[in-house]
């Protein structure tokens, strides 16, 4: 009887030691999924929002940068409303966008009733999953003031 | 004997279930703790992304008030010009073939001129800011300091929120769209059409001192008639204005001048 008790105690121990090296392997599982997969969703939102940034800089920077214009100066900005203007002046601008931008990029320069037509829409956010009290658009775009204000977009070509 | 025996069996099976749910608790815990975890960085990863896409609409409202600015100050400076830089509600101007005569009476004053400014400057101003696509229209406080434009406003606040079943974050961030604007970078002299004035002044109707007369910013051209003088100055700049197109070219201001 001794010696069944006895083995009884050790299947007892050997369930212990199961249960324990159980346990170990699912922290060990935990510790590796939900760190890990927080870690790369870290990784991916800043290399996204990392290209957003830099374009959105490229494209302020580049807006009030000083152009010599017909020896006048002038900023970027209002050279699009110049373009907008006379027509001469478009070539000018594209000539200006294409040194800027290494003619990797191009911009879209619509007025904002020309922005819904084209399908190109900005939507005011309202109380869904998080309010912004501003249009809400994907990519980089600017506002230049004018008679019909003009939006300006950046898109890779 | 085999009675204790049991009794000591059956302590350790108790004992044996009990640190089987105490383990199952412990999981539990763990688990929920970890899930936390990944729910407070998705969380924090939304503040980031809220908080940037707010750094681009604060420089996208920055730009386009900046521009405004431009635009409204070269507007008025025209408008100024328009008028040959009197007040003809205020002065007793006469006019002979649309152009003003400037007399003792009727003649451009600095003070009466900035006064002018800003009174033009805030109507285009203002109407530009309403444009402004989104919902982030301030009311500006226009001071003109010597050459310098202040243009004051209350910060800016962006505000979100987001519920979830126990909790409600709120993301808030202001910033300051307050800017000024210097007037003679703008190549808008508003004390240049007093200094026309005096200049023209001193020369006294002098037929020769008037041919010889230069500006600084401004090209002279004058016709004398029998009667007067008439002077078609125009800017050595080119400015953005409006009156029935929009516009870029030089301003013209046109006055007469009794003999």
């Amino acid at each position: 009887m001794n010696k069944k008790a006895q083995i009884g105690e050790s299947l007892q121990d050997i369930a212990g030691i199961v249960i324990i090296i159980l346990l170990l392997i699912i922290f060990f599982i935990l510790s590796v999924t939900v760190f890990r997969g927080a870690g790369h969703e870290i990784k991916k939102f800043s290399d996204e929002q990392n290209i957003i940034n830099q374009e959105h800089l490229s494209l302020k920077s580049w807006l009030e940068k000083t152009l010599t214009i017909e020896n006048e100066s002038i900023t970027a900005a209002q050279l699009i409303i110049l373009s907008k203007i006379n027509e001469k002046y478009r070539i000018i601008l594209e000539k200006e966008i294409d040194e800027a931008f290494y003619g990797k990029y191009d911009l879209e320069i619509l007025s904002k009733e020309e922005m819904i037509t084209t399908g190109w829409q900005i939507f005011p956010a309202g109380i869904t999953f998080i309010f912004l009290p501003y249009a809400k658009e994907k990519g980089t775009f600017f506002y230049i003031p004018a008679n019909e204000t003009i939006v300006i977009a950046l898109r890779k070509k | 004997m085999r009675k204790q025996k049991n009794k000591i069996n059956k302590k350790a099976g108790i004992f044996a279930a009990g640190m089987v749910l105490a383990m199952i608790i412990f999981i539990t815990t763990a688990w929920f703790a970890f899930s936390t975890t990944n729910k407070k960085i998705s969380r924090e990863m939304l503040c980031l992304s809220v908080l940037n896409s707010y750094y681009n609409e604060e420089d996208r409202f920055m730009l386009y008030a900046r521009e405004s600015a431009k635009i409204a100050a070269s507007q008025a400076f025209y408008l100024i010009a328009k008028d040959a830089a009197v007040n003809l509600k205020e002065n007793s101007c006469n006019v002979r073939n649309n152009y003003i005569i400037w007399t003792e009476s009727c003649h451009p004053e600095t003070e009466s001129i900035k006064e002018k400014f800003l009174n033009y400057y805030n109507k285009t101003f203002s109407e530009l800011i309403k444009n402004y696509p989104n919902k982030v229209q301030p009311e500006y406080f226009l001071l003109l300091e010597n050459d310098t434009l202040i243009l004051m406003a209350q910060p800016i606040r962006f505000t979100s929120e987001k519920q979830e079943t126990f909790a409600k974050y709120t993301i808030n961030y202001s910033f300051d769209p307050s800017f000024m604007l210097n007037l003679p970078e703008q190549k808008i002299y508003l004390e240049d059409f007093e200094t026309i004035y005096n200049k023209i002044k001193a020369c006294n109707n002098n037929s020769s001192c008037l041919e010889d007369i230069s500006f600084e910013h401004w090209e002279t051209s004058l016709e004398e008639f029998a009667t007067y003088y008439l002077f078609n100055l125009k800017t050595k700049n080119f400015y953005f204005f409006q009156d029935d197109t929009q516009k870029y070219e030089k301003i013209e201001l046109g006055f007469i001048i009794e003999k």
